[in-house]
């Protein structure tokens, strides 16, 4: 046996390659000894006998014990098991004959040698099941620190820290399932169920907490039992796209696969011509190609992986390590910056040891820096895994954000186009699964990591020295709102100043510049957990920041309040740093910490009491201001004697890091496309290999995106900042490269859109850089209107999502215009981002003219048209509203792609008749939802979702003679076709009153309504009982546009302003854009886009939202003649505008990119329009569709719209939005830009 | 072992049956820092641990509740600084003279990984260095016997304790606040081992698996007698040190501070002092009070007794004549106590001699006998600590509150005061 052995092991060292396939491995049969586990205590001397063959050969080690204490005695085998009594006779070496004998008599082998690479120690690439499928004796060997036997080794000492680890968030990653699951309508428990655990032979298991929560345990987010996440084949999909409706045609006994619908293409040729494909087998939802594409995701890219029940995928910087307790005490170079590793940064980042081991290769990767746990564990070891989105993002505590594809792209991408295999991508995508990495230089792990040496020649951004996943990740420098790099002192620095950034701030975490590592904040329980399973991350937190810098009244008494405390907190003090010393200390009135990793650093804290405190050293007017801040807006008196329950800002009422926030980062979302045929392996549970595959794509990552929301009652329900967290949109090509569906954002479990929210702490605390008064209040110079509306979360329509078709309406048609790649990244046509990935289809985009294609289905005069998911809402004049099926606009077996019935029109009518039907529009506008899925106990009390309101139901329709048309469209977001027979709920015009009504804006449940005598104001908040509140009287009112306090109209006269503030008095102001043809506008951030006919676009500067300014008009050389609609939207980091061109049809501009707006990362940005491309369309173009609003979570009435990722939590209600621009009477109350200007009273000024 | 001649000889003397362990700071092994005991899974748990031998909590007590963690802190307040630079020091926390009372101060050689001089008195400051017996106590069978064999010191020997104690508290031939120091600023120095023991607080139980591990401990008073036996014997042997400086004066520290400071309307002699008014006077109250608390028991013979009183005079009086007839009086009453001190290690006293030796004091006191105020707070301290083991159900806490009233503050201690609150309570108890 032992000779068969040998000769495998010889074999298997010959042909050791690529070690992912698992499956692959051959198993060899072992018969174990019994290795008892490690005692708690023993003599040195027995110790030593268990160490003494180990030495023979190790001679040397860097920590005998591990451990930095001499108290702990333990030998080799306690806990690595293996035969110490085998010893290499003096004088052998490894050269000698018998030594590898010796070795093998000694150690503990695999059962899947070749997997391991074995006879190499280093942890190999992508090992992710490995360990599920390894016998538990050799994982001992390999990790005795590994869950699954980790009891061995450390239990007799460390029962309570190992019990509270499997629990921990860190382990189970319940809170990436939960939130996945929910936010995208997988599964309806916001007290999330699923969780990562496995039993000592590596099978899934449930996972149970140490004692049944009782209610209040239950409220306070402590979760009974977490089950095994299911094989993403056998789930049933949450999403209601089109192939998961019932009919179609399926043939029942061809269609039994999981997974691999269409296999040989047989069913697709028994597909009719002109055919919508057919959708599932007999065996219902989840079967063929019709699953989650999240679920795919989370089970098979590395979106979420691995946790600590697997060793990282050691193949790139930032991911070495290893499994278990030693993810995070058994430290690995993966960074070469001394901010994120400490002192480990000398060791380089590419996963190398310096271990006195003489037998430790110090020049092969995945081995650990040395043989010793560490509680100075460096940020870097952290960022192994919280550099993934979402949830728990924390480059952003380094200053980093996710790359965009665009800045500095001439570095990033190749000179000459690549054309990647399959083969090619799929190697690429094992490492990295983003789609654009396949085809940029950094899809080259050589080329990876050495990015940041890229740094010094860098135009746009600067990279961090890690690369977890593959990725980039770009610093975030201080920038004022147009995109100006400025330095500390606030000051401009040039684009073109070639130190500027090392001039600009980088906009890394105070506490990062400091000196602080993650564990600097985040002690022991904050890594093990509290013993609970717990499904939230906030929730898992003990540390709070009150903890250790108090507040305006008191000093901090150093014990933890966070939710995750037990009992009645930690005793801070209590704490030493792995080098000894006290961790905090009180000496002679100051506070001090002591650096977890430098033995020679320490700081003072700064003390909130101190910081307003008059005549304190540490003053700070800012700061006191802040916090003395009275209610009464009127005057903003504050100081001293602004009692507790009078402030402004109330610790009670929100967080520190509402205001103490630099940036966040906000993913506007991510493309997950599924493919048939890409054979790869599953990350978790129990492997295995199965034939679809979906990529990764981050598309928008923003840096300047601030908005308030309220934590969940559990965190204390307190105003805290919210981020976009990585909402998806989803595609899916089956086996015969055929586009089922693309870009679909699935909806959620609550109903609400899956552009999922999610209150958070960005951990991008700076001292200067914090939030000021007209961050979060409308300021004097009224210059912040949409710095507000995106505050309130009403969202600013600029990161708005087109996709790969732009939706244009014309004089007789709907157009489908093809604007981007299919291929990732999915760059616009003609674009910069085109130009550098796609060097070749941008010379033949050039070569062709900038020309376009589209596909088309005949329609009325379509005024007015909105994708929203699978379906095309049409006002089409004469014809009256149609809804189009669009699911297989991208779908080359489907020859008409833009369908009116996808089956028997006697089985459903998506069309309504009316007389003229001018416009449409629906209040979620571009997010689809779901009404009845929010209505049920489930949700209300359970899931504690705020209800939706009745209003999104509906689709309103203006009809130039009928007037106002409420449609109800429910049935599109049931998955059921059949039902889709749509009727007028209401025709609502008294009096004539909307004769003429030629365009309809929603603002709430308010309805601004286009006629030829004014703007009339509708209150729709009984949907089917409208009330017309006032008249707006302009000339010809053509459209409108709304932004928080103000609504665009154009009119005869070009472009007028109302301020609807309190929108029941509107009130129009004097100032007036005059343009000869003001058709359609669009308000972008501080910019509006006025369609202006024959003037082609004016863009208006509306920064001080009731004194717009004209900007630009462009007509791109003459090229834009007739120009009747506009929208914008973001692609990566650039901001696109798409004009309908009446005669000329669809023209796409680029509006910001790296080489021609370098200030292109600042929340508005000057717009620089470029033609890039355009398609004529037959007849007129009118009209277009929205891009997808990414930004927006609750419309201008306070009714929520996207879901809120956490249970509880949700955007501002209106009253808690109004509270932050209106008094009690209603009346706007403004702050000062020049927040020094309020200075310190007595007392109220009024008194 | 690397001590003089002096301790041999007396270990021979007094202690045949115990080896002398060097102090602490003195053990010749690496101290491994407050950090190595401090881990939570050690003995830096939040609360006591259910069924353990030892709570584990040990240094949470230490560092929230035991005033010795702040040893080395008060280093750097404005005070030290005050002293330091009146004593031309750079730095109180980084003087030697400081911080050899004031923290763990070893030789460098013998500071560990995460020693850290900043902890103060911290564990090894007392339980000695743990480089031999770091690894060996967690065992569940290691017994106090073995550790003490591995070098931990052995606090449960009385004269051990009481020699660590009184090292910091009293001074010894290395260390000593001396009267430049207290001149300084550094405040004066009092003990009494019954009364600093238990406002230490105990970071451990004296219940059975204590006992049952070998360990030991004296009651509070028997701890009071042997430290007040330890002390009297210290304090001579710090006369035998530091009396001769070869200046024109001898230390001033080894006198009552008080004989000297204290206002000038405010006349301290009184005719039961055996010296001339005006003769600044030695500080002798351990010795002086020892004697009025044994002349009750039945275990020392009169001519003892008055030979002891004798060497206490032939001292004082000596202490106006010579240096030399200071320690050649020194020398004298140190065999005395010593072999006093023999007698009573082995006597065992029972409530009935407590209370015996309560009286004799507040007789003492009534009388006025204690008009200095070095001799009233440390018969104070004695009954406070004598009272509670006579009437531990708080009989005459009144009485015993009513004394401390009046030694609470020594700038302000009035001799007639406090003798008047000691007839009260003497003749409470029926005298």
């Amino acid at each position: 046996m032992k000779r068969f052995i040998h000769y495998l092991l010889l074999l298997s060292a010959l042909i050791a390659a690529s070690a992912y396939a698992s499956e692959k491995a051959h198993k060899v049969e072992r018969d174990y000894e019994f290795y008892p586990p490690a005692p708690a205590f023993q003599t040195q001397d027995v110790a030593d006998e268990k160490s003494a063959g180990c030495m023979s050969c190790h001679t040397d080690t860097d920590s005998k014990n591990m451990h930095s204490n001499s108290a702990v005695v333990l030998g080799c085998t306690d806990c690595h098991g293996g035969n110490a009594s085998v010893k290499i006779e003096a004088g052998m070496t490894r050269k000698t004959d018998g030594y590898f004998a010796k070795m093998e008599q000694a150690h503990v082998l695999p059962t899947l040698p070749d997997a391991w690479l074995y006879p190499s120690s280093a942890n190999p690439e992508i090992s992710y099941t490995l360990l599920n499928k390894e016998s538990p004796e050799f994982i001992r060997f390999m990790n005795p620190s590994d869950y699954r036997i980790v009891e061995d080794a450390c239990g007799s000492c460390h029962q309570k820290e190992i019990e509270a680890s499997k629990r921990s968030l860190h382990a189970t990653g319940a809170m990436l399932w939960g939130g996945a699951s929910y936010n995208n309508g997988i599964l309806p428990f916001k007290n999330y169920i699923l969780g990562e655990a496995y039993t000592r032979d590596g099978k899934a298991a449930a996972i149970q907490g140490p004692i049944k929560p009782d209610a209040a345990m239950t409220e306070q987010g402590v979760i009974d039992t977490l089950y095994p996440l299911p094989a993403w084949e056998t789930v049933k999909p949450g999403d209601i796209f089109r192939v998961f409706e019932r009919g179609g045609r399926n043939i029942t006994n061809l269609f039994p696969e999981t997974g691999i619908p269409n296999s040989l293409g047989v069913l697709q040729r028994l597909e009719e011509p002109g055919r919508p494909d057919f959708r599932q087998s007999n065996r219902g939802p989840g079967t063929g190609q019709r699953i989650s594409v999240p679920l795919i995701n989370i089970t098979k890219t590395r979106l979420n992986d691995p946790l600590l029940w697997f060793m990282g995928t050691n193949d790139q910087p930032g991911d070495y390590r290893n499994s278990g307790c030693a993810s995070c005490h058994v430290v690995y170079a993966n960074d070469r910056d001394p901010r994120h590793s400490g002192f480990y940064a000398q060791h380089g980042h590419e996963g190398k040891s310096i271990s006195k081991d003489p037998t430790i290769s110090k020049t092969e990767s995945g081995h650990p820096l040395q043989h010793t746990f560490s509680n100075a564990i460096p940020t870097s070891q952290c960022m192994i895994c919280h550099m993934h989105q979402p949830n728990m993002f924390m480059n952003t505590y380094l200053g980093y954000t996710m790359w965009d594809y665009e800045s500095d792209a001439p570095s990033m991408w190749p000179e000459k186009q690549k054309y990647p295999t399959e083969e090619e991508k799929h190697d690429v995508y094992e490492h990295n699964p983003e789609g654009a990495a396949a085809r940029g230089k950094w899809g080259d792990r050589d080329f990876l990591k050495n990015v940041s040496d890229l740094n010094p020649e860098l135009k746009d951004t600067q990279f961090a020295d890690y690369h977890g996943h593959g990725w980039n990740f770009r610093a975030i420098f201080k920038r004022d709102r147009k995109g100006n790099l400025l330095d500390a002192e606030g000051e401009k620095v040039s684009d073109q100043d070639p130190e500027k950034f090392d001039k600009a701030v980088h906009m890394s975490s105070v506490h990062l510049d400091v000196g602080m590592h993650c564990v600097d904040c985040h002690f022991s329980q904050d890594g093990h957990g509290n013993g609970h399973l717990q499904g939230e991350v906030a929730l898992a937190v003990e540390i709070d920041c009150q903890d250790c810098h108090g507040n305006a009244d008191s000093y901090p008494n150093l014990t933890t309040s966070g939710p995750a405390k037990l009992e009645n907190g930690r005793d801070l003090t209590l704490l030493r740093t792995p080098d000894g010393r006290k961790r905090f200390e009180w000496i002679n009135g100051k506070l001090f910490q002591r650096a977890s990793l430098d033995p020679n650093k320490e700081w003072e804290l700064s003390l909130v009491k101190d910081s307003v405190t008059e005549g304190n050293d540490h003053y700070n007017e800012k700061a006191a201001r802040a916090k003395l801040m009275s209610k009464d807006t009127d005057n903003l008196s504050w100081g001293e004697f602004v009692p507790t329950n009078n402030r402004a800002h109330q610790d009670s009422e929100m967080e520190c890091y509402s205001c103490h926030t630099s940036w966040t980062t906000s993913c506007g979302g991510c493309h997950l496309p599924i493919q048939a045929n890409q054979k790869t392996e599953r990350h978790h549970y129990e492997g295995g290999e199965s034939r679809n595959y979906a990529t990764y794509n981050p598309q928008v990552a923003r840096d300047q995106i601030f908005m308030l929301g309220r934590r969940g009652d559990r965190k204390g329900g307190k105003i805290a900042p919210v981020r976009s967290t990585s909402a998806l949109v989803l595609s899916s090509t089956n086996s015969n490269r055929e586009n089922i569906y693309i870009q679909q954002p699935p909806i959620s479990s609550s109903g609400y859109s899956s552009q999922a929210m999610n209150p958070h702490f960005p951990h991008t605390v700076r001292k200067t850089e914090t939030k000021d008064c007209q961050d979060c209040h409308v300021s004097d110079t009224n210059d912040n209107n949409a710095i507000m509306s995106q505050l309130l979360m009403f969202g600013t329509n600029y990161i708005n999502f087109v996709g790969k078709y732009a939706w244009v309406g014309s004089e007789n048609a709907v157009n489908a215009v093809d604007v981007t790649e299919w291929e990732e990244p999915q760059a616009v046509r003609g674009s910069y981002l085109q130009k550098y990935a796609y060097p070749d289809f941008y010379q033949a985009h050039l070569d062709k003219g900038g020309e376009l294609t589209a596909h088309t289905h005949s329609a009325g005069e379509v005024g007015c048209l909105q994708m929203r998911g699978e379906y095309l809402f049409v006002a089409e004049g004469k014809e009256g509203f149609s809804v189009y099926d669009i699911a297989s606009i991208d779908n080359k077996g489907v020859s008409q792609r833009i369908i009116s019935a996808p089956f028997s029109p006697l089985g459903h009518d998506a069309h309504i008749d009316s007389k003229d039907a001018s416009c449409m529009t629906m209040p979620s506008m571009t997010q689809p939802i779901a009404y009845e899925r929010n209505d049920s106990e489930l949700m209300r009390v359970t899931n504690k979702e705020t209800p939706m309101h009745p209003i999104h139901k509906y689709a309103f329709i203006t009809d130039r003679e009928e007037g106002l048309i409420l449609v109800d469209i429910n049935t599109f977001a049931d998955g059921e076709p059949r039902n889709n027979q749509l009727e007028r709920a209401l025709t609502w015009n008294p009096g004539g009153v909307l004769k003429g009504a030629n365009h309809i804006t929603m603002g709430g449940y308010y309805a601004y309504i286009s006629t030829p005598i004014g703007v009339l104001v509708v209150n729709l908040n009984e949907p089917l009982k409208p009330k017309l509140e006032s008249i707006i009287s302009v000339k010809d009112a053509r459209a409108t546009a709304l932004q928080f306090r103000y609504l665009y109209v154009t009119t005869a006269e070009g472009v007028q302003v109302v301020d609807v503030t309190d929108v029941k008095n509107p009130h129009l102001l004097p100032t007036k854009i005059e343009l000869a043809d003001a058709q359609r506008i669009y308000l972008a951030r501080t910019y509006a886009y006025v369609a202006a006919g024959k003037d082609g676009l004016v863009i208006l500067d509306i920064e001080q939202a009731d004194q717009p300014k004209v900007y630009q008009t462009f007509n791109a050389d003459g090229e834009i003649k007739d120009a009747r609609d506009v929208i914008v939207a973001t692609t990566n980091a650039s901001l696109f505008a798409y004009v309908a061109d009446g005669v000329g049809g669809l023209k796409v501009l680029q509006l910001t990119s790296p080489d021609i707006q370098p200030k292109f990362y600042g929340f508005s940005p000057e717009p620089n329009p470029h033609l890039i491309a355009h398609y004529q369309t037959s007849k007129p173009a009118l009209s277009l569709s929205r891009g997808l609003a990414r930004d927006r979570g609750v419309d201008e009435t306070g009714e929520q719209i996207s879901v809120f990722g956490r249970l509880g939590s949700r955007p501002l209600n209106l009253e808690e939005m109004k509270r932050l621009y209106l008094n009690p009477n209603g009346k706007p109350w403004t702050v000062p830009v020049d927040s020094s200007t309020l200075k310190r009273t007595d007392g109220y000024k009024n008194d | 072992m690397k001590k003089g001649l002096m301790p041999i000889i007396a270990a021979l003397f007094i202690c045949a049956a115990s080896a002398v362990q060097a102090l602490p700071q003195n053990d010749e092994r690496v101290h491994e820092g407050v950090a190595s005991c401090a881990n939570s899974v050690c003995h830096g748990r939040a609360a006591p641990k259910d069924g353990s031998d030892v709570n584990l909590n040990e240094y949470r007590i230490w560092l929230k509740n035991d005033a010795h963690s702040l040893a080395y802190k008060v280093l750097l307040n404005d005070k030290s600084k005050m002293i330091a630079a009146n004593l031309g020091l750079p730095d109180a926390h980084t003087a030697k003279i400081c911080l050899d009372c004031h923290a763990d101060n070893v030789a460098p050689e013998y500071r560990g990984a995460k020693f850290q001089i900043s902890d103060g008195i911290g564990c090894e400051s007392c339980h000695g260095g743990s480089q031999n017996w770091l690894a060996t106590h967690t065992g569940k069978d290691a017994t106090h016997p073995q550790n003490l064999a591995n070098g931990l010191y052995a606090l449960t020997d009385p004269d051990a304790k009481a020699g660590l104690c009184l090292s910091c508290h009293q001074g010894t031939k290395d260390k000593l606040a001396t009267h430049k120091i207290m001149g300084a600023g550094h405040p004066r120095l009092r003990f009494d081992m019954a009364v600093f023991s238990a406002n230490q607080p105990r970071h451990y139980d004296l219940d059975a698996d204590y006992f049952a591990r070998g360990k030991s401990e004296l009651a509070p008073a028997d701890a009071w007698l042997s430290g007040l036996t330890n002390a009297a014997i210290g304090s001579l042997e710090l006369i035998e040190d530091h009396f001769d400086r070869g200046q024109v004066f001898p230390e001033l520290a080894l006198f009552d501070c008080h004989s000297c400071h204290h206002g000038m309307n405010d006349k301290r002699w009184n005719a039961n002092s055996t010296l001339a008014a005006g003769s600044v006077r030695l500080n002798l109250s351990q010795i002086r009070l020892l004697a009025d608390v044994i002349e009750p028991l039945d275990l020392f013979s009169s001519g003892e007794l008055a030979s002891l009183r004798d060497a206490i005079n032939t001292i004082n009086n000596g202490s106006q004549v010579s240096v030399g007839q200071v320690k050649a009086g020194a020398a004298a009453l140190t065999l005395q106590l010593r072999s006093i001190k023999v007698v009573l290690a082995e006597a065992s006293l029972d409530a009935v001699a407590w209370a015996a030796i309560r009286e004799s004091m507040l007789k003492q006191a009534a009388r006025g006998a204690y008009s200095d105020f070095i001799m009233a707070e440390q018969m104070f301290l004695a009954l406070d600590t004598l009272n509670m083991a006579i009437n531990p159900n708080g009989t005459y806490q009144r009485e015993v509150d009513a004394i401390f009233a009046t030694v609470k503050d020594e700038s302000h201690f009035s001799p007639a005061s406090f003798k008047q609150a000691s007839q009260q309570f003497y003749q409470r108890l029926g005298k």
